[in-house]
């Protein structure tokens, strides 16, 4: 035997590969086991997440609680004539007239002027009899097709009267006898009433008595209660969260990532918008060396990659137009369009390689890897809703597409998916 | 063996059978592989065994294109998890060195793979290798067997790029005079 000294380290590599060493060792039953401990402890992990889920119940419970629109609660208004605002819809609200610009109360506390509405406008006494008493005819009628609220109606008769709860005066509901009655007499003081059918069921049931707490939450949605418009003119800020497909070039998907942020906007009309944000996304991709560049990865010389795959997560700021066209009173479809700007903040790779004819795999991270000023221009379309003072809920399906090169293998990265999210206007 | 897309497709799919058909069919490599990094054989497989189970784990991360070089793609991704197993395993005991000799019985020379001639001589390699201190050792393999680059060794091992290089040619001046010393063979000289 001649040893080349100059040779030991193919030396060893050749003796590393065929050293005799005994090999009949295999033992599937540990292996076996082990699996299965793994799989037992995964799953003890698993539960004790979901554990820690189920502390976050009481925080759905109270946010519930406070974005709970009473839609039952009346419109309570000033006393001393101060008008008062109408419904949401803008009907006059079912209401007697009351002498003198005193404002009756109802047998549900509900106070109530004339004009058809709570402002409380005066109106002679003898004019409010006669108006009244064929009102009160009209009321029955209205009321037996349409199941208006049981309002001791008697008790406006006289000017003097209070009211009294509703049920108290079922039986004494006695309305004279008005047939014949011109409705020409009838003024404009009359009630108007155009009930819906919406209205005449929210009215249906006879409201019991408010107590002070719950006449001051419906002061208080009276007071606030904003019409819906989805899109208010000003700033407006919001989250959004959702699915990502990414993939480099003609590659497939590899794995699903996600995309969630915040995001600002400012609503110019009802049909423009401008918005951006700050979103963490996390792309997964795989793809072959043709598509990934390996010129920074410190490689031995003829080092060829096979394949990648892997993962980054990054900051998003995106720009974006949204052009909007509404579809309904609280609803509008959009589509958009504009460029966003990607920050990498990691790149997670495993690859294969080969190197004269030896297979390697392996795995590298990159941290802050580079920065790159719009390299994708989007385009979106979607579907925005308003749900009252919650604010809007938009579903917005997405494609990104490359413009340039990103990321530490100066990949083409193209992604799909859609954002889910929820705004609200800022003033 | 079955073949070995069809293995390999079904350890993809947590197929017990076909778990068990590539373990056996390559626990010998991994042994190989590993025992250069371990000192003691009864250890070796301890983390042999652990190895297959990450294996079988991240089945589904490996990703072959040409059915041709299949083998050789698995024997490499198995060869790094396996290595990164070992050095978990060593970095677990800080490095320390292990003390005993090593029994004849974990040596098979009656192994015709590298022919009869080398065996014998290959088998001292590894025991010489085996018996540098394991930070050297770690070094060593990954470096001059296992193509890892300094890079890779240093964040792998915790330490520098500087380290690793001086513990790969620290490990070299200490086998080279083993191999020197116990190998080098008289001249003869040609009458």
């Amino acid at each position: 035997m001649q040893f080349v000294n100059d040779d030991m380290d193919e030396l060893f590599r050749k003796a590393a590969e065929d050293y005799p060493l005994h090999t009949k060792t295999n033992d599937w039953d540990k292996v076996l086991e082990k699996m299965k401990q793994e799989e037992s402890s995964a799953a003890n992990r698993k539960k004790g997440h979901a554990k820690w889920l189920l502390l976050l119940l009481p925080l759905f419970f109270i946010c519930n609680r406070f974005t709970y629109v009473d839609h039952d609660a009346a419109v309570i208004p000033n006393a001393g004539g101060k008008s008062a605002e109408k419904r949401d819809d803008g009907r006059p609200q079912h209401i007697m007239a009351s002498p003198n610009n005193e404002l009756a109360k109802t047998g549900n506390n509900r106070s109530v002027g004339a004009n058809g509405d709570i402002a409380g406008t005066p109106i002679e006494a003898n004019t409010y009899k006669a108006n009244n008493a064929l009102t009160e005819n009209k009321y029955i009628e209205r009321k037996k097709t349409r199941s208006m609220p049981d309002i001791a109606i008697d008790d406006y008769s006289s000017p003097a009267a209070t009211p009294k709860p509703a049920g108290d005066h079922a039986s004494a509901f006695a309305i004279p006898d008005v047939a014949g009655a011109d409705d020409n007499s009838l003024t404009k003081t009359e009630i108007s009433t155009e009930p819906e059918s919406k209205e005449t069921s929210e009215e249906k049931a006879p409201m019991p008595p408010d107590t002070p707490a719950k006449q001051k939450v419906s002061d208080k949605t009276q007071g606030k209660k904003a019409k819906t418009n989805i899109n208010k003119k000003g700033t407006y800020a919001g989250i959004i969260i959702g699915p990502d497909f990414s993939a480099v070039r003609s590659s497939k998907s590899k794995g699903v990532g996600y995309s969630t942020g915040l995001i600002a906007g400012y609503n110019f009309s009802n049909t423009i918008s401008l918005e951006t944000g700050i979103y963490l996304d996390r792309k997964r991709y795989a793809t072959n060396g043709k598509n990934f560049s390996i010129a920074k990865f410190n490689w031995p010389a003829h080092t060829n990659l096979l394949s990648i795959s892997g993962y980054c997560d990054m900051i998003e700021i995106p720009l974006t137009v949204r052009f909007k066209q509404k579809t309904g009173k609280s609803a509008q479809v959009f589509a958009a369009a504009g460029a966003s700007s990607y920050l990498m903040k990691k790149e997670d790779y495993q690859y294969t390689t080969e190197r004269y004819g030896l297979y390697y795999s392996g795995n590298k991270s990159y941290k802050n890897s580079s920065t790159h000023l719009l390299p994708v221009i989007h385009f979106s379309a979607g579907y925005e809703r308003a749900l009252g003072r919650i604010g809007n809920i938009r579903i917005e399906p997405y494609l990104k597409l490359p413009v340039d090169r990103v990321g530490i293998g100066n990949m083409s990265l193209k992604s799909k998916g859609v954002y889910i999210g929820m705004t609200r206007s800022i003033r | 063996m079955q073949d070995l897309q069809a293995i390999v497709e079904g350890c993809i799919n947590h197929n017990a059978k076909c778990q068990k058909q590539f373990y056996e069919h390559f626990y010998g490599y991994a042994l190989k592989v590993t025992f250069r990094y371990i000192y003691r054989y009864d250890k070796a497989t301890d983390v042999v065994n652990d190895g297959f189970v990450k294996i079988f784990k991240n089945f589904h991360r490996f990703e072959y294109k040409n059915v041709a070089d299949l083998e050789k793609m698995v024997m490499g991704w198995i060869r790094r998890i396996l290595v990164n197993t070992a050095i978990d395993d060593l970095r677990k005991n800080q490095m320390l060195p292990e003390i005993g000799d090593l029994s004849e019985q974990e040596w098979n020379l009656q192994d015709k793979t590298g022919g009869a001639d080398n065996a014998l001589l290959y088998k001292e390699l590894i025991v010489q290798l085996k018996k540098l201190p394991p930070s050297y050792r770690a070094v060593f393999n990954m470096y001059v067997i296992d193509g890892f680059t300094h890079l890779e060794i240093a964040k792998q091992l915790d330490i520098s790029v500087g380290t690793s290089k001086s513990n790969l040619s620290k490990a070299r001046e200490h086998l080279k005079k083993i191999v020197n010393k116990e190998f080098r063979q008289p001249e003869v000289c040609n009458l």
